[in-house]
């Protein structure tokens, strides 16, 4: 039978959805465009003054943007808002699902598609970056003399505190993993406020809420008053130069990150839970 | 078995079913005939547990939904239109549901498409299904695992003569099988040929009961 067989059965069938999802073709092939057109940059200087790049540029993504200005990061977050859009994942197919797996699998089972949407939708993003760079690309391990010459600059795209202090592979491993969580996080805020509010529309609200906030929080600065909003800004802990471990400076520990991180979603699937007891299995109703 | 005992519904002032009390029995066919809004529909969404009453019991097989279960085992529904997939042939539509329980293989389902008078081999995407296949495909749906209660929201909706005909014969081999069938329809001639009884239904009550066969 296998472990939590029906949920990945819920979960295969949710994947199987985006085959006709005009949302998560529009999130794929606008990051396709996005990534490739800012990681440009970087092949170009190569291209042009012979210099290499290192395949993990995830991070550059994933830097924190502000208002006007290096906002990837925000199109990178508002590419899984569309995927998650759906969110409750409530179509005309949901009641004979349902009728099937009964609601508690049910739940489960779109709590598992969100791990796994989002799992893909980062490893999209991971592989694109890399093919961005591919043309200059060096396979040393170490970040490369492109990188070197850019951040003498001081205009780069991650900060000298990581590229001094970590690997690439490090950083991509890192970058990775607290993006994905932080999506998963998403998409489990999404879940629940749009289940037990029953409007799509103000779970969708709230995760795009989130996103943009970190800009703004960016925008506010870190040595300024307003510090304190990078402890209620989630979507700002995944960029690694918010990290004090990076930079003593900076204003988040490492060790609040991820157990917030768990906490928010461990909350959001207890009110997922409940929330689905009592749903009244009504796509028509669900706006 | 179902017992149905004073089932109320209300959503704010609005009472969608009023003091319901039914008692099913399986191997009979069971009709709802009622004009639209008269709650047929919310009755049949809640014996499947897809809302719960403001007050009163559902029992299925001496379970309370809503209770005991949140769903009733082996039941079969087509409530409202049926939905699929739009992208997927109607055989990987059926799949795809099956495989959450996992219960049956290919050939049955496709024993199931065949019944119902759609090829199971067709490619063709239920996106460009007509109104009828479609319904087809619903009454796959529900029969493909072999429940043993079966609720039927206008099965005949979109079907031609012919198709009328093949449906209320497969409707009549459910009954001989023992399964317990509920049909909502506003086709009279549905309900003369097919029900044991009939409970007539508006503005949420039950109006009137008429035995066509001793149940």
């Amino acid at each position: 039978m296998g472990i939590c067989r029906e949920e990945r059965m819920i979960a295969k069938g949710q994947l199987a959805r985006w085959k006709s999802s005009a949302p998560v073709f529009m999130a794929f092939g606008m990051e396709l465009i996005l990534v490739v057109k800012y990681l440009w940059i970087y092949t170009e200087w190569g291209l042009r003054s012979g210099t290499k790049i290192t395949p993990c540029v995830l991070a550059f993504l994933f830097k924190d943007g502000t208002i006007g200005v290096n906002l990837a990061k925000v199109m990178v977050y508002l590419g899984i808002v569309l995927v998650l859009s759906e969110a409750p994942f409530m179509d005309e197919v949901t009641p004979y699902i349902i009728v099937r797996s009964k609601r508690g699998v049910w739940w489960r089972g779109e709590c598992l598609y969100i791990w796994v949407a989002t799992l893909l939708y980062m490893l999209f993003i991971t592989i694109v970056s890399i093919l961005a760079v591919l043309p200059t690309v060096t396979w040393t391990g170490l970040w490369g003399s492109t990188v070197a010459e850019i951040v003498k600059d001081g205009n780069m795209d991650i900060s000298h505190e990581i590229v001094k202090v970590f690997y690439p592979s490090a950083v991509l491993g890192i970058t990775f993993i607290s993006g994905w969580i932080s999506m998963v996080m998403l998409g489990h805020v999404a879940y629940a406020v749009s289940l037990a509010t029953q409007k799509r529309i103000f779970g969708l609200g709230a995760i795009v809420f989130l996103v943009l906030l970190d800009p703004i929080v960016k925008w506010l600065g870190a040595m300024s008053e307003y510090r304190w909003m990078y402890w209620i800004s989630p979507i700002s802990w995944s960029s690694m130069e918010n990290w004090n471990m990076v930079n003593v400076r900076a204003p988040i520990e490492v060790s609040y990150i991820f157990s917030v991180y768990a906490g928010i979603i461990i909350v959001c699937t207890i009110v997922i839970a409940f929330s689905a007891r009592r749903k009244q299995i009504d796509v028509v109703s669900l706006q | 078995m179902i017992k149905i005992e004073n089932i109320r519904k209300q959503f704010g002032e609005s009472v969608v079913l009023d003091n319901i009390n039914m008692e099913l029995l399986p191997g009979n066919i069971y009709g709802l005939v009622g004009r639209n809004g008269s709650g047929k529909t919310m009755l049949m969404k809640c014996i499947c547990g897809f809302v719960l009453p403001t007050s009163g019991i559902i029992c299925v097989d001496e379970k309370i939904v809503g209770k005991d279960i949140d769903i009733p085992d082996n039941i079969g529904i087509i409530i409202e239109n049926p939905g699929f997939l739009p992208n997927y042939s109607g055989f990987k539509n059926l799949q795809l549901l099956a495989m959450i329980r996992n219960k049956i293989g290919k050939e049955q389902i496709k024993e199931a498409i065949r019944m119902v008078g759609l090829d199971p081999n067709s490619k063709k995407h239920v996106g460009k299904y007509s109104l009828g296949m479609r319904q087809r495909l619903g009454l796959a749906q529900v029969l493909m695992e072999n429940p043993e209660i079966v609720l039927l929201d206008e099965p005949m909706n979109g079907l031609d003569n012919e198709g009328v005909a093949e449906i209320r014969k497969l409707i009549l081999d459910l009954k001989a099988q023992g399964k317990l069938i509920i049909i909502a329809s506003h086709t009279r001639e549905d309900i003369e040929l097919l029900c044991d009884q009939v409970f007539y239904m508006d503005h949420g009550k039950v109006i009137r009961i008429e035995k066509k066969k001793e149940v």
